[in-house]
């Protein structure tokens, strides 16, 4: 029988961990951010070797699983690490850095990707005839971005960076297994204690999903409060 | 640094090999039972009865929020457990497999009755009304007019899932599935974990080829129907 | 004043202009006509650099530029001397409707806000939609989205606007208050290249009319020479399709 009791006990020490799955979204998204408006732009300028290396990053990240990306990370990184911190004389004991600094990485691998497709399909997404009008009055190419560009792809970019967000929280579960421990890694923790495995799941279940409800519920306010135009087309 | 082994590599990647047949069973039976849970919430989303549509989009909602390794491990544990106390069965020799359909049948019936419900709408209401109107039965106009149209709207998001289907289903790992994943790591264990850059590279060389031609089959399939489309207009 | 000479351009194999040279006089109004396909708009287009020609030049004032090797600082300097109103508008959409004629002054030519917006104001007054200044482009009807347009390109004060099909997106019923409006522009003297498929727009305000078909000029003259005794076949035939007179063809 479910074992209710245990249940309900448990809740907050899994929901008190909900800080650790947030510090790993933003920062996995803060690493993200920067790499893919740098990979959208090179898709849209096509320069020739860099854009054929992004497509390639772009397929491989998005054709294997996140936990294959993560178990190389965690594998691969500390081991380099090592190599390079013993090669070079350095005393740094890999095993002090904090496993998180691998989880942002790792996740933030596919973030980067599905980050880079929404900059570049919501950039792709404004009229052409902006981009000719703008010049006609005379701006600048960097002006046309500045000012008519980037404002109205961000307000199509919006909800599918709401997404990814979403998408992020819900990879940071798989964090538990670099040994990060965030509310999935808790729950599994917990139940290892008091044999109570399918009780704290349905604990990190309930945390997961109203925490994501209200993570959507501020994406939308958000939205909302950024997009005060409709667009014309 | 130690040297790379490529002989290490192509053991790997040999014998792993066969267990495609693993994934690609979960993703067959998780995408086709999602289908019919699909069709079934995008039928609650589509319906008049307000009550019907609450529960649609609380399913909708949940399903969409939960992280799938989350259900996966609630329904490994919770699914013998309830089959036991409902109906006296007791599932201990159950296939791992069977979770692992069940788990993302589940979380694909959300993502699917979206794409079903968003390209039925996206089918002009007067291809139905048409057709009625040319003597065709409801059920027949459906499956005649809307349907073909409503599918070529939706074969893009069908493959997208199919390929989602093989990444996330690398979970079963955790499981103690020998998918890909599953059997990868296994088989890295025999080997104490010393070749696991091999191993990894082994197991990239296998989803990605797999990802890659699926995504460019559903880009001809799609491509096809629309030419053919395009044929039948200018007859 | 504005001199367009031998313009060249093809997309691929179809080759849309065939040496197109056209000399303009200051404060003249120019309407070309042609069917569809008879590179008109792409004429249009090149000499704004919306467009690379393959050769030819553009001279304005006393300052010439090739059109296929231009440089940036050359665009530039060309486009602040001219303005150009688009067949479907081209408001920025992130923008209101005010901002949307202050862009030009503010942003690119760097005049002080309160200037440009007593600037701005006036031109939407001209124009008749200063009661929509705070609106959203997406708020507007297609009439009004012009008029705006018409007043983002007079408000800069160009020796030159260029038209590109004005009215073509416009509903039947719009066209008329939005030609009303373009003669009022065209009575300010300021010169004027306008491709229309409006003959009564023609015959009303241009000062010369130019008839192109196939990449190539194939007269021009006056609105009596050409809209009433065209010499050329090919023009005879196109007035033929498109009379009787006084009927919008959109």
């Amino acid at each position: 029988m479910l074992d209710t009791k245990t249940m309900v006990d448990n809740l907050i020490d899994i929901a008190a961990y909900l800080p650790v799955t947030i510090k790993l979204t933003i920062g996995a998204l803060l690493i993200a951010i920067p790499f893919s408006i740098l990979f959208a732009a090179a898709e849209i300028k096509r320069i020739p070797v860099i854009t054929r290396l992004v497509r390639l990053y772009l397929s491989i990240i998005k054709g294997t699983p996140v936990l294959l990306q993560m178990f190389m990370i965690y594998a691969l990184i500390p081991f380099w690490l090592n190599t390079f911190f013993t090669s070079t004389g350095k005393n740094i004991n890999i095993y002090d850095i904090d496993p998180i600094w691998y989880g942002y990485i790792a996740i933030s691998l596919s973030a980067t990707a599905f980050l880079t497709e929404a900059v570049r399909s919501s950039i792709l997404s404004v009229d052409k005839g902006q981009k000719e009008a703008g010049y006609m009055v005379g701006l600048s190419k960097w002006q046309v971005y500045k000012e008519i560009i980037l404002p109205q792809a961000l307000t199509v970019a919006l909800p599918i960076f709401g997404n990814v967000i979403v998408d992020v929280i819900k990879s940071t579960s798989l964090a538990f297994t670099m040994s990060v421990t965030e509310v999935m890694g808790r729950a599994k923790i917990i139940g290892g204690m008091t044999t109570r495995y399918l009780e704290m799941y349905i604990d990190a279940f309930f945390v997961y999903v109203i925490f994501i409800f209200f993570v959507e519920i501020m994406i939308k306010y958000i939205e909302k409060s950024v997009t005060r135009y409709k667009s014309a087309r | 640094m130690r040297a790379f082994r490529w002989d290490m590599f192509t053991e790997f990647f040999v014998k792993i090999l066969p267990y495609i047949s693993v994934t690609l069973t979960y993703v067959v039976g998780s995408v086709l039972f999602g289908f019919f849970i699909g069709i079934g919430i995008a039928m609650l989303r589509l319906s008049k009865k307000r009550a019907l549509q609450v529960i649609g989009s609380l399913y909708v909602t949940i399903f969409r929020s939960v992280p799938s390794v989350v259900l996966l491990f609630v329904i490994y544990y919770g699914l013998p457990m309830w089959v036991e106390n409902s109906f006296g069965i007791i599932l201990e020799d159950t296939d791992t497999i069977v979770y692992v359909i069940v788990t993302f049948s589940l979380l694909l019936g959300s993502s699917m009755s979206e794409i079903i419900r968003t390209s039925y709408l996206a089918v002009p209401k007067g291809q139905y009304e048409a057709a009625v109107m040319v003597g065709l039965t409801p059920f027949t106009a459906i499956r005649r007019i809307v349907f073909p149209q409503g599918f070529v709207v939706a074969l893009p998001n069908f493959g997208n899932i199919f390929i989602f289907m093989i990444k996330e289903g690398a979970l079963a790992y955790t499981i103690g599935l020998h998918d890909i994943l599953g059997r990868g790591m296994y088989l890295g264990g025999l080997k104490a974990n010393v070749y696991n850059l091999e191993l990894y590279l082994a197991l990239t060389f296998i989803y990605w080829p797999c990802t890659f031609i699926l995504e460019k089959a559903f880009k001809m399939w799609e491509k096809s129907l629309r030419n053919k489309r395009k044929k039948e207009k200018i007859c | 004043m504005l001199e367009i000479k031998n313009v060249k351009k093809s997309f691929r194999d179809l080759e849309v202009l065939k040496d197109v040279s056209l000399d303009i006089g200051d404060g003249e109004v120019v309407v070309i006509l042609g069917p569809s396909g008879s590179g008109k708009t792409t004429l249009l287009r090149c000499i704004s650099f919306l467009e690379k020609a393959d050769g030819g030049s553009l001279t304005l004032g006393d300052k010439e530029v090739s059109l296929k090797k231009a440089t940036k600082k050359q665009i530039n300097e060309f486009r602040k001397n001219m303005a150009f109103v688009f067949q479907n508008y081209n408001l920025f959409a992130n923008k209101t409707v005010l901002e949307n004629v202050m862009e030009g002054l503010t942003v690119a030519r760097k005049i002080p806000k309160q200037e440009a917006m007593e600037r701005a104001l006036e031109a939407l007054e001209w124009v008749g939609v200063i009661n929509k200044k705070d609106a959203y482009p997406s708020e507007l009807s297609g009439g009004q989205q012009q008029r705006v347009g018409i007043a983002r390109a007079v408000v800069l004060n160009p020796e030159v606007i260029l038209f590109d099909e004005p009215t073509s997106a416009l509903d039947p019923e719009l066209v008329g208050e939005v030609l009303d409006l373009i003669k009022k522009v065209a009575k300010r003297g300021i010169t004027m290249i306008v491709v229309t498929h409006e003959i009564s727009f023609a015959e009303e305000v241009a000062s010369r009319v130019v008839f192109m078909d196939g990449g190539v000029v194939v007269e021009e003259g006056t609105p009596d020479k050409i809209l009433v005794s065209p010499k050329e076949e090919r023009t005879k035939e196109f007035l033929s399709r498109v009379l009787p007179k006084d009927m919008y063809y959109i």
